[in-house]
């Protein structure tokens, strides 16, 4: 038996297609059966439990969930040392440096600020870079941050970037391509490998079709 | 300010009762099996010279709780065991030694993460000897260990001269190859894909089937196939020492490279959330502090252990009734008190003075017995 962590919402929804596509009886989480319960049966093999994203990840580290899946932006921040084992594909977009249109980022010598619902990602970012900046935390609608003049710039999540054409402002570099990605246990998928196996070439058989779709 | 005057720093514990009695259960079976194993015990300050630790640890210096001695020199708190038995080895030590310990180490993590800042561990040392046996004493070593935590263990093995071997092929820049060894010690496999062989070896884990996919992997790297024939040494005489079912393989094991040297081990148990044993050879590490020093060991996460087998036993019903007796005393009365609770297995004296005083504590307590000496009279009343 293994447990796995999966992201409420979105992420749930395709990822239970997914697993029904490998053969696994996801019945009891139809939305008209699941009800309030977050704890269900999947097949005779699997448990599944439903989380927030960034729980998704303790839960997992903490090895009460042996495997989960969750977006590659909350495994990026966590930092947590989990597995990373296959990219699912679906949930696609990326983290992205964004600011004010037409401004150069790079111009100027005073110490940038960015603003940021991820700070270790844009810590780790321009630390790569060699640049030092300062992070702001915004939990809520960080576009604000540079058109009030808190920050020169933001690091997001970037689906579409019609948000930021609405607000005056535009990508101006990539940080990172996302999607949503199964994680595991660092000592749950060496003592259950077997059940890891099964499940882990019964997905990428998924993953592998839908490419091909 | 007293605004924490009640309250521990984050990632610590108080420990009492049977969690105590369990840490110390542990660490009296650990000293049983090192010791049947010729290992002696070595106990090293808990506040050293950062220098130590910058000269022989891989850990980041945001990782170590600092303090300043009154020279103002800096100072950490027990960041790792091995690290200060290396400098032990270098200025102390000479020949073969085989060292074991329980110390507690202090690392610094992010608040709210569940993970512990005091660690409790134990683990050996072999040092000056390299070659098969040395391995083997140390990997037989850790598999007593593990069996004694639980039945259901595995200890798997890498050889960090594989990665090794492998990744120069590549000749890659210093910046990119330490990005590349994080993400296959992550597992990231959609990372990797751009750098051809690098990309299967997070999968090499597994039984003995491992060996001969790594084999074909490393085609015509000598290094490579040294670093397999080696492994496959060590995983045929444990076999023939009847461990065939608990080892596993795993070439993807590449943490702490710039530490590690050959052999490199993990060992799991069922329940835990991460391994809760882990080592290898380090023939370089002392060669650091001026002595040239080959030398394997390992390290047990005493706190995972124990975490794990009170997380196993919390719904059983393990509490044992044991028949206790409280003794009370006056002062006219000790000595029948004493020879009373001295010929007893299962009683003990109270702190407490009066009768009253002393049935609320027994009752609380979960005595079975109250046995006053009152006056050199003997009185007993069963609860």
């Amino acid at each position: 038996m293994i447990r796995l962590a999966l992201t409420k919402g979105r992420i749930e929804k395709t990822a239970l297609e997914y697993l029904a596509k490998a053969g696994y009886d996801v019945s009891e989480l139809d939305e008209d059966k699941k009800g309030r319960k977050l704890l269900f049966k999947v097949g005779d093999d699997i448990e599944v439990v439903l989380a927030k994203a960034a729980d998704v990840i303790t839960y997992v580290e903490h090895g009460v969930c042996d495997g989960g899946i969750v977006g590659e932006d909350t495994i990026m921040e966590a930092k947590a040392s989990v597995y990373e084992l296959l990219d699912l594909e679906f949930g696609k977009c990326r983290f992205a440096l964004a600011g004010i249109k037409g401004k150069d980022f790079y111009d100027g010598y005073n110490h940038k600020i960015i603003a940021s619902k991820y700070p270790n990602v844009t810590k780790d970012y321009f630390n790569a870079k060699g640049i030092d900046v300062e992070v702001v935390k915004i939990d809520g609608s960080v576009e604000l941050a540079p058109i009030l003049g808190l920050s020169d710039a933001i690091v997001d999540i970037v689906e579409t970037g019609s948000t930021l054409k609405a607000n005056g402002l535009e990508v101006y570099e990539d940080v990172a391509p996302i999607s949503a990605r199964f994680i595991a246990n660092i000592s749950g998928i060496k003592m259950k490998k077997k059940e890891f196996d099964k499940l882990l070439s019964a997905l990428s058989e998924v993953v592998k079709s839908k490419r091909e779709e | 300010m007293s605004g924490n005057n009640r309250n521990i720093p984050g990632g610590t514990r108080d420990i009492m009762f049977a969690e105590a009695e369990l840490y110390r259960s542990l660490d009296n079976r650990l000293t049983e099996i090192y010791k049947k194993n010729g290992f002696y015990e070595i106990m090293t300050p808990v506040i050293e010279y950062y220098d130590v630790f910058e000269t022989g640890s891989t850990m980041g210096q945001e990782q170590m709780y600092k303090l300043t001695d009154p020279d103002g020199r800096l100072l950490v708190l027990r960041a790792d065991n091995t690290t200060p038995i290396a400098r032990v080895a270098a200025t102390r030590l000479g020949g073969v030694n085989k060292l074991f310990y329980h110390q507690k180490v202090y690392r610094l993590s992010p608040g709210h993460t569940g993970r512990k800042s005091e660690i409790a561990q134990s683990g050996v040392e072999i040092l000056g000897a390299s070659g098969v046996q040395s391995d083997l004493l140390c990997l037989i070593t850790a598999i007593e260990t593990l069996s004694s935590f639980s039945d259901d263990y595995k200890l798997e093995l890498g050889h960090v001269g594989f990665y090794n071997a492998i990744i120069s092929e590549l000749e890659l820049e210093d910046e990119t190859a330490k990005n590349l060894r994080k993400l296959v010690e992550a597992k990231d496999i959609n990372k990797i894909s751009d750098y051809g062989k690098i990309k299967k070896i997070p999968f090499l884990f597994g039984g003995e089937e491992v060996l001969y996919e790594a084999k074909a992997l490393a085609g015509d790297n000598k290094e490579a196939l040294a670093a397999i024939a080696y492994l496959e040494e060590l995983y045929t005489a444990l076999c023939q020492a009847g461990y065939k079912d608990k080892i596993m393989i795993d070439l993807g094991i590449v943490h702490s490279l710039d530490y590690y040297t050959g052999v490199v081990f993990r060992g799991y148990m069922a329940g835990a959330a991460s391994p809760v044993l882990a080592g290898g050879r380090y023939d370089t590490l002392i060669s650091k502090f001026n002595n040239d020093i080959p030398a394997t060991g390992f390290g047990v996460n005493v706190s995972e252990v124990a975490d794990t087998i009170i997380k196993a036993n919390r719904d059983a019903k393990t509490l044992n009734i044991v028949h206790r007796e409280l003794v009370c005393f006056d002062e006219e009365s000790l000595g029948q008190a004493l020879e009373y609770t001295r010929n007893s297995d299962f009683a003990e004296l109270s702190p407490l003075a009066g009768k009253k005083e002393n049935l609320e504590y027994a009752e609380n307590a979960g005595f079975s017995a109250l046995i006053c000496f009152e006056k050199g009279e003997k009185k007993v009343i069963k609860l």
